[in-house]
């Protein structure tokens, strides 16, 4: 490991996918925080210590790995989550797609796939390279990032709504069912 | 030059390239200008913080954050 393949990780892997973690959350992470801090400590320390510097270069580096590794592991789980709510509600499935509902649970599964794919290639790289899942995980969360645009956030609203009323007239219905039965045994028992 | 499989969510929801921003200070006021507010350091849905390079008691959330991604992939 060179100073230069650090810093080109850092503006060729780890910049881009920070990029897209604070552009889809809205705030920083605080692991990917630490993980810089490391980073850069190691750095101050290699550049200031002949002896010690091959070692924390490459421990920078793992920081940084470790960095990108978080971020992209991150994004994968929001956008999982986030269609994971659609995914799984059948009439989100059915009233609130673009597409149809057998087009999204095959998407789904190709995410998932992917996903699987990624945690085992991490697993299977623990201790050696801790970036080598990265391009998978990051697949994953655009394959999730894909179903969530085929949902049209207008039916999404209107779709809610209609639950909403539905499960208020449920809920009045039920009421004047109880009051009109309790009503109706008092006068029995009267 | 960026590998161009990586910064395609920041084109999309900001509006740029991660090309043109020259350090992450630059990306971090892109996407402040869009959102409209400061970008503030949180912990992940409060699940998800490593130990490693610091000294507190994170690496139980972290290994949330593993234990969740294995759960919903049941692995």
């Amino acid at each position: 490991m060179t100073e230069l393949e650090l810093y080109k990780f850092h503006e060729e892997t780890f910049k881009p996918i920070y990029a897209d973690l604070i552009a889809i959350l809205g705030s920083k992470p605080e692991q990917i925080a630490f993980e810089l801090e490391a980073a850069l400590s190691h750095i101050a320390v290699a550049k200031t210590n002949d002896e010690l510097y091959e070692k924390n270069i490459e421990k920078a580096y793992g920081h940084l790995q470790r960095a990108s590794l978080d971020a992209v592991k991150i994004m994968w789980l929001e956008y999982r989550q986030r269609a994971e709510k659609i995914i799984l509600d059948p009439d989100m499935r059915a009233f609130a797609s673009k597409a149809s509902e057998s087009e999204l649970v095959i998407k789904y599964q190709k995410a998932e796939l992917t996903a699987i794919n990624a945690r085992k290639k991490e697993l299977n790289n623990t201790g050696n390279d801790p970036s080598a899942s990265i391009p998978e995980y990051y697949k994953a969360a655009q394959l999730f990032s894909e179903i969530i645009s085929l949902i049209d956030p207008e039916k999404v609203t209107k779709l809610t709504r209609l639950k909403s009323k539905y499960k208020t007239k449920e809920v009045a219905i039920s009421f004047l069912v109880g009051v009109i039965s309790s009503g109706f045994a008092a006068l029995m028992l009267a | 030059m960026t590998n161009n499989i990586y910064g395609s969510f920041f084109s999309r929801l900001i509006g740029k390239s991660v090309d043109s921003q020259a350090n992450l200070e630059e990306v971090n006021k892109e996407v402040e200008s869009i959102k409209d507010e400061k970008l503030h350091i949180r912990a992940y849905k409060s699940s998800a913080v490593p130990t490693r390079g610091n000294i507190f008691k994170y690496r139980k959330r972290d290994d949330k954050l593993d234990e969740k991604i294995d759960s919903y992939l049941s692995i």
